[in-house]
């Protein structure tokens, strides 16, 4: 059986080829799509988890500090005692170029406790470290509201809402630039436990706040997830159309076969080895090419270790499922149609 | 060993179309080790049915088929296969050979997937292509190959298992007449190798070589009878589907329905004839059974004629 199998591949070579390289650019669209969607769920979870672990108290009413614009009054932050941050979404001006950022007014406290690749943290006025996916290398400057801003460090790993990148601001440059100089904050950060929500606050947990932040982008993730699966059933047709034409081609010489001794169940075993050999191929490919393919993409591309040894598993059930037809096809071959004329 | 081939009233019906076709009705004939058999009639006679009820691919609807003590038309599903695998040898027509296999490759196949040791199934594979002079090209794949040099390796893999019987389907049908020549000496050689050897054919030539013959259908040879008159009486019948067919019928007196029966039981009027016409020619003529049955509308008289006599009187042909 193994024999049949391997020669008929190699005498249908460049079909199976082609089909393999058909599948395998599925298949890489499969690994990037997996890659942005993890991407998707875990950047806010990086992003709160690089600004702190404590509970956020945010005025009764607002969903998250990263999606809602409410604002604790100054005498609210006063009287929560723990330690204010600022979030806006700002626009950034770099050499004349504008593009959208997650702008965060943090104090000298918290804002030291962010890892960094590189530099310091924002320590004078006008300073700010920035996520490296701005394209700012220490040194540069920036405008944003109406103050030119000097990058002084760079974080990884620090973007929302897809990509956007945090630009991580002294508390005081925050509020002169978002709301000239009123002593504001979008959260106050509480030790966990210390502190329950009243009539005028919410606590959250970082989890939560995390979890609040995915939200813009569940219909985007669940458009991703409806892809997905039209990219397996698209991998199955292919898989199964040129497993059956080659089960039609074969129909004669599975019918000799079984005259002359062998079984249905080598035969659609033969078949779907192959299937199984072009989708474990095609998943092969695709690993390769996703390496290349993920640096270039705008957005990052976190490719789940998971997804190596899942993607693979998926597609030799599909290729199983998708050669069935031509199982079934072998089973209703009669021998004797081995007998009579010329194919 | 198996001695001898014995089919004793063997019959094949099947459903074609919604109505029942029996290409083999009480065929009888005996095949001895070391002799040739050849089937011999046109297309449609039931040649190749009956290679696959002999080859145990098809069950006939009654009669036996025995070879040596083993009673073919009593064994079940698996026992049939084991029966095919231990003692029939295929050779089809056109080749059939495996396009993706090597000739050595498509003669191995048979053991190779009946289980035995690939080694050993390549070792037998390159005696049955030397038996069949076919050595020097056991590397190639069947499209180098020539018409006659595939059938070698076809008649190499029905015997690479050394089985008693051989089927062979038209051996010769796609082969010009030196490659025919050639294969009909192979399958002699067989023969004397002690091989029970069927071929089925509609090539006369393999005539003289056979030990035996069996008509698959009416021939002209047999006995054209006199002109005779006969009378039935309405909704008697004249002949039924699927009967051999030998007279054509003129209507002197009366009318006749033609109806074809299908199997399910039910029946349709095809036509109904008046003096004047005749019915029956085409299955007379052919040696095909007849397609539909005939029977009295009303109390007829009719003249049957012999199908040559039909052709000089009638026809004028």
């Amino acid at each position: 059986m193994w024999l049949l199998t391997a020669l008929d591949i190699k005498y249908r070579a460049i079909r199976f080829v082609v089909v393999t390289i058909g599948t395998a650019l599925v298949f890489t669209l499969l690994f990037l799509m997996t890659g942005l969607i993890e991407q998707f769920n875990q950047e806010p979870f990086l992003m709160v988890e690089q600004v702190s672990s404590d509970d956020w108290a945010v005025p009764d009413g607002s969903s998250g500090p990263f999606t809602s614009s409410q604002v604790l009054r100054p005498d609210q932050v006063e009287s929560l005692g723990g330690i204010p941050v600022l979030v806006a979404r700002g626009t950034t001006d770099i050499e004349g170029e504008e593009s959208e950022g997650i702008v965060l007014g943090l104090t000298d406290e918290t804002a030291s406790s962010i890892p960094l690749a590189e530099g310091r943290s924002a320590s004078a006025e006008l300073e700010a470290v920035v996520d490296v996916t701005t394209g700012l290398e220490l040194g540069n400057t920036f405008g944003l509201g109406n103050g030119s801003f000097e990058v002084v460090g760079l974080t990884e790993d620090t973007t929302l809402l897809a990509g956007q990148p945090a630009i991580f601001v002294r508390l005081d440059d925050a509020r002169q630039v978002m709301f000239g100089g009123a002593e504001v904050a979008m959260a106050v950060l509480v030790e966990p436990g210390t502190t329950e929500s009243t009539t005028d606050i919410t606590v959250l947990t970082s989890e939560q706040v995390a979890e609040d932040a995915l939200g813009p982008l569940e219909s985007a993730v669940s458009s991703i997830d409806l892809i997905r699966i039209l990219l397996w059933v698209v991998a199955a047709i292919i898989i199964g159309a040129v497993v059956y034409l080659s089960a039609l081609e074969r129909q004669r010489d599975f019918a000799v076969l079984l005259a002359v001794g062998g079984r249905t169940r080598q035969l659609s075993a033969s078949l779907a080895i192959q299937a199984v050999f072009v989708a474990l191929l095609a998943v092969g490919t695709a690993a390769a090419l996703q390496a290349v393919v993920a640096p270039v993409f705008p957005l990052k591309v976190r490719v789940p270790a998971s997804s190596l040894w899942q993607l693979p598993t998926v597609a030799i059930v599909v290729a199983l499922l998708a050669a069935s037809a031509a199982m079934r096809r072998v089973r209703k071959t009669d021998p004797a149609t081995a007998f009579g004329g010329p194919a | 060993m198996s001695d001898r081939l014995v089919v004793t009233d063997l019959a094949v019906e099947f459903i074609h179309e919604k109505y029942a076709i029996r290409p083999i009705d009480g065929l009888s004939f005996e095949a001895l080790q070391g002799e040739m058999t050849v089937l011999l009639g046109p297309s449609g006679s039931g040649k190749t049915t009956l290679l696959s009820c002999l080859g145990g691919i098809l069950t006939p609807t009654s009669g036996s088929i025995r070879l040596g003590d083993t009673d073919v038309t009593a064994l079940a599903a698996g026992a049939l296969e084991t029966y095919r695998r231990d003692n029939v040898g295929f050779v089809f027509q056109a080749f059939n050979l495996i396009p993706s296999l090597t000739a050595l490759q498509n003669v191995a196949i048979p053991l190779i997937l009946t289980g035995s040791k690939r080694s050993h199934a390549f070792e037998r594979a390159e005696a049955a292509l030397g038996l069949v002079g076919m050595s020097e090209r056991s590397t190639h794949l069947p499209a180098r190959l020539s018409g006659g040099q595939q059938q070698r390796v076809a008649v190499a893999r029905g015997i690479v298992h050394d089985p008693p019987l051989l089927l062979a389907d038209e051996p010769t049908a796609n082969l010009d007449h030196v490659q025919a020549e050639a294969i009909i000496q192979l399958l002699r050689d067989l023969r004397d190798r002690g091989c029970i050897i069927v071929v089925s054919t509609h090539d006369a030539r393999l005539v003289p070589v056979a030990d035996r013959t069996v008509q698959m259908a009416q021939m002209d040879e047999t006995t054209e009878p006199t002109p005779q008159q006969v009378r039935y009486v309405a909704g008697e019948s004249i002949f039924e589907q699927e009967d051999r067919a030998n007279l054509v019928y003129m209507i002197d007196e009366g009318e006749v329905d033609i109806v074809r029966v299908y199997a399910d039981g039910t029946e349709e009027l095809l036509t109904r004839l008046a003096p004047g016409q005749y019915f029956g020619e085409l299955g007379a003529l052919l040696g095909y059974p007849r397609a539909a049955s005939a029977r009295a509308a009303t109390d007829i008289t009719l003249t049957a004629y012999g199908p040559k006599t039909f052709k000089s009187t009638i026809l004028g042909e």
